[in-house]
C-alpha cells in the first residue's frame, strides 16, 4: 500500500511539473503584444480638458480614461460622425483639435519613460539628474544629437535593452523629465552615471565622479 | 498468503499503471519542449537575422556616407571656386552628420566610439560654420581641410577593411553578445577608426570644446565652509516663507537638513536634503565660492492653480532680490503641469541680459518657490562693458515684414550661437495668431535671430 501511495504521488508530482513546465513556456508567448501606442497622462489630460470644455465630459482633469472619459469620447464622435470606439484616434484627435505627434511631447514622453525606467526609486533630484544626462549626451560632440538617437542608442541605457522601457512613467518622472527640458542639471553637464554597487565595466570606473545622487554616481 | 500474493500483484499493477503514466506524461513534456524550443529558437534566428540586417544596413550606410564625405573633401581641397566650395562645405556637413547618425545605431560600447563620433560631429559643425561665413576660405583653413580629408580617409580604409570581414560572413550580432566589460570584436574592430590622427578645429559651432568647457565667470567670491553653507541653506526657506503668498501659501519651517555630500565639476558645490514641516523635499546645492544658491529641486503633487501668473512672477522677482540678486526681470514663462516656469534675467541700464539667466519653478497651488537654477546666471554675470547701438531702432523695425503686428520691442543682450554676445533690438510680434520674436543686430543691422512660440499642452515653447 506505502510503496503504491507512492508512486501516486510521484506521477502526481511529474504531471504537476510538466503542466508547470508547459505553462511556464507558454508566458512569453503571451506576452508579445502588451504595449500599444496609446496616448500619454499628458495627452489625455488634454483630452479631457478638451471634452470637459465641449460639454461632453463632467469628470476629473485626472489623466486618466476611465469609463466615463470613454463615455464622453464615444458621445463626442457619435455627434461627429466617426466610428464609436471610445479611442483617441488620429481622426478623433484631429476633431478634438489635440496634437498626438507634438514633437516637443515626444521629446516630453520619452525623456519621462526614460527616467522612469532608469532611476524610478531614486530621489527626485536623482531623477532630474539622469533626464539631464540625457540632454546633456544630445549636446555632447560624442553622442547623437536627438535625444531619441541618445536614449535608443546600443547599450547606453540599461533599461533600454531589457525592455523597461516601455513601462508608463508616472508623475514624477514627467516633473523630472520637465525640469530638466527647462534647463535644470544638478550634475553640472554630466555625460555618464552608474551605480558603483553594481557596475561591472572597469572603463566607468576611470571617469571622472562629480556627484553621488542617491544609487548613482554621475560623471564626466 | 493469497491475500497478501493479492495484494502484491495488485501493487505491481498499479506500478505498471503509474509507469505507464510516468512515461506518457514525459513523452508529451519532452514533445512539448521540443516544439516549443522549435518555435522559441526559429522566431529567435529571424529576429537575429532582421537586427543583423538593420546593423548591416546602417554600417553600409556609414560607409556611403564617409565614402561621400571623403571625396568631397578631395574635391574641396582642390577646388578653386568660391560659391562651389561653399556648396561642397554644406554637402559635407551633411553627410558627416549622417555619418554620426549612422554610428549611434550601431552596437558599439561607449569606450570604442566617443573619438571617431565626436570627430565626425565636429567635422559637421566645421563645415556649417565656413559654409555660412562671408568670403573666401582662408589659407589656415584650407590646410585643416587637408588635414580632416585625410583622417577621413583613414577612417574610410579601416571600414573598408570591416566591409571585407563582413562580406566574408563576419555576423556584427554574433560578434557583439558579449555583453558587460568585454565588448569585443565589433567594438574592437571598429576601435581601429579611433587609430588616425584627429586634427584640431578651431571654431565656435554647435559642438565646438568650448561650448562643453565654458569657464564660470560670476563667482569671484572667497570659499565658505559647511557650517555657513548649511545656514545659508536653511535661511532660503526663510526667504520662502517672506515671499508664500499670503492668500494661498502656508508658511513651512524646516523640519530637517541632511548634508549630502558635495559637486566637483564645473561648479564647486556643498549639497543638502531639506525636509520642510509640511512634508516637500528639497536638494539644494550651494556654491563653495561665496556660498550662493545655485540649484533648488523639488516637485509637489498638488496641481490645483490657485495663483495667477502674474502672483507667480512677482513671488519668483521677490525670492531672488531677497537672495541679494538684484534687476531681475521676468522675460519668459511657460506654465505645465500645475507648475510655472519662469526665466528671470537682469536688465541693466535698460538692456537685458539674456546670457544670465534664473530659471525659477512655482508651484502654482501653494506659491511656494519649488526650483531654482541659477548655473547661466553664475557662469556669465560678470561686469562687462555694453556695446552701445550704433543702429537706429527705427531703421531695425522698418526691416519686419507689413504684415507682422509688433506687439513690444526691447534692448537685448542675446546669447547667440554659442559663446557669442551681440547687443540686438528685439521684436515681439504676431502674425495669422502665431507669436515671433525678432533679432536685429543693434550695431550693423543684420537679422540674427527669429524665434517662433509654438504653443503645446505643456507651456509655450519657443523654437
Amino acid at each position: 500500500m506505502a510503496v503504491s501511495k507512492k508512486w501516486k504521488f510521484i506521477s502526481l508530482l511529474v504531471c504537476f511539473f510538466a503542466l508547470s513546465f508547459i505553462s511556464i513556456s507558454l508566458v512569453p508567448y503571451n506576452q508579445i503584444s502588451n504595449v500599444e501606442a496609446e496616448t500619454t497622462y499628458a495627452q489625455n489630460k488634454a483630452i479631457q480638458q478638451r471634452l470637459s470644455d465641449l460639454g461632453y465630459y463632467n469628470g476629473a482633469i485626472d489623466g486618466v480614461i476611465n469609463w466615463e472619459t470613454t463615455q464622453a469620447i464615444k458621445n463626442f464622435q457619435y455627434d461627429y460622425g466617426v466610428t464609436q470606439d471610445g479611442i483617441v484616434g488620429p481622426e478623433t484627435a484631429r476633431l478634438l483639435g489635440i496634437n498626438l505627434n507634438d514633437q516637443s511631447n515626444n521629446d516630453l514622453y520619452l525623456l519621462a519613460k526614460c527616467v522612469y525606467a532608469e532611476a524610478r526609486g531614486e530621489p527626485y533630484v536623482g531623477q532630474v539628474a539622469v533626464a539631464a544626462v540625457i540632454l546633456n549626451r544630445v549636446k555632447h560632440p560624442d553622442f547623437p544629437n536627438t535625444i531619441y538617437g541618445v536614449v535608443y542608442q546600443p547599450w547606453a541605457f540599461t533599461a533600454v535593452y531589457d525592455g523597461q522601457i516601455g513601462l508608463e512613467p508616472n508623475e514624477t518622472a514627467y516633473q523630472a523629465a520637465q525640469d530638466a527640458l527647462n534647463g535644470w542639471d544638478p550634475t553640472y553637464g554630466c555625460i555618464y552615471y552608474y551605480n558603483p554597487a553594481t557596475a561591472t565595466s572597469q572603463w566607468i570606473f576611470s571617469r571622472k565622479v562629480v556627484v553621488t545622487i542617491g544609487k548613482h554616481a554621475f560623471a564626466v | 498468503m493469497k491475500d497478501l500474493s493479492k495484494e502484491k500483484s495488485n501493487m505491481s499493477k498499479a506500478g505498471v499503471i503509474t509507469l505507464i503514466v510516468f512515461v506518457v506524461v514525459l513523452g508529451i513534456m519532452m514533445t512539448v519542449f521540443c516544439v516549443l524550443y522549435a518555435i522559441n529558437k526559429n522566431a529567435y534566428n529571424t529576429t537575429s537575422v532582421n537586427l543583423e540586417n538593420i546593423y548591416q544596413r546602417s554600417f553600409y550606410d556609414l560607409v556611403d556616407n564617409i565614402n561621400n564625405t571623403e571625396t568631397k573633401l578631395g574635391k574641396l581641397t582642390n577646388s578653386t571656386d568660391d560659391t562651389y566650395s561653399k556648396k561642397l562645405l554644406s554637402e559635407i556637413e551633411e553627410t558627416a552628420t549622417n555619418a554620426q547618425n549612422n554610428i549611434s545605431f550601431l552596437p558599439i560600447s561607449m569606450n570604442g566610439i566617443p573619438e571617431t563620433s565626436k570627430f565626425l560631429n565636429q567635422l559637421g559643425g566645421f563645415t556649417k560654420t565656413l559654409s555660412m561665413s562671408d568670403g573666401e576660405i582662408s589659407e589656415s583653413d584650407k590646410e585643416t581641410l587637408k588635414l580632416l580629408h585625410n583622417t577621413v580617409s583613414e577612417i574610410k580604409y579601416h571600414l573598408s577593411e570591416i566591409s571585407a570581414d563582413i562580406s566574408k560572413g563576419y555576423s556584427i550580432i554574433d560578434n557583439s553578445k558579449q555583453t558587460k566589460a568585454d565588448y569585443t570584436s565589433f567594438t574592437t574592430k571598429f576601435q581601429k577608426t579611433t587609430d588616425v590622427e584627429f586634427p584640431t578645429m578651431i571654431y565656435d559651432g554647435p559642438f565646438s570644446d568650448s561650448v562643453t568647457n565654458t569657464p564660470v565667470k560670476g563667482l569671484n567670491y572667497e570659499e565658505i565652509d559647511k557650517e555657513t553653507a548649511q545656514e545659508i541653506a536653511k535661511n532660503i526657506f526663510q526667504v520662502q516663507n517672506e515671499t508664500t503668498s499670503e492668500e494661498v501659501g502656508k508658511k513651512s519651517n524646516v523640519q530637517e537638513i541632511i548634508y549630502v555630500g558635495e559637486t566637483d565639476g564645473k561648479f564647486n558645490t556643498f549639497d543638502f536634503k531639506i525636509r520642510l514641516e509640511n512634508g516637500i523635499e528639497y536638494y539644494a546645492q550651494i556654491t563653495k565660492k561665496g556660498g550662493k544658491l545655485l540649484t533648488l529641486s523639488s516637485y509637489a503633487d498638488t496641481k490645483n492653480i490657485n495663483i495667477t501668473k502674474d502672483k507667480a512672477i512677482n513671488i519668483a522677482e521677490t525670492f531672488a532680490q531677497k537672495l541679494e540678486i538684484k534687476n531681475m526681470k521676468c522675460v519668459w514663462s511657460a506654465q505645465a503641469r500645475g507648475d510655472i516656469y519662469l526665466n528671470l534675467a537682469p536688465v541693466e541700464n535698460g538692456i537685458i541680459l539674456y546670457p544670465d539667466l534664473i530659471k525659477v519653478k512655482v508651484d502654482m497651488a501653494t506659491g511656494n518657490v519649488l526650483g531654482w537654477e541659477a548655473t547661466p546666471y553664475y557662469t556669465n554675470h560678470t561686469s562687462r562693458s555694453l556695446p552701445t547701438a550704433t543702429y537706429s531702432k527705427s531703421m531695425a523695425k522698418s526691416k519686419i515684414g507689413s504684415d507682422f503686428k509688433i506687439i513690444s520691442s526691447a534692448v537685448a543682450l542675446s546669447p547667440l550661437d554659442y559663446n557669442r554676445e551681440v547687443l540686438t533690438y528685439e521684436f515681439k510680434c504676431t502674425k495669422n495668431g502665431e507669436t515671433y520674436y525678432f533679432y536685429y543686430n543693434a550695431e550693423s543691422g543684420q537679422e540674427e535671430n527669429i524665434l517662433k512660440v509654438v504653443h503645446t499642452e505643456n507651456g509655450n515653447l519657443l523654437m
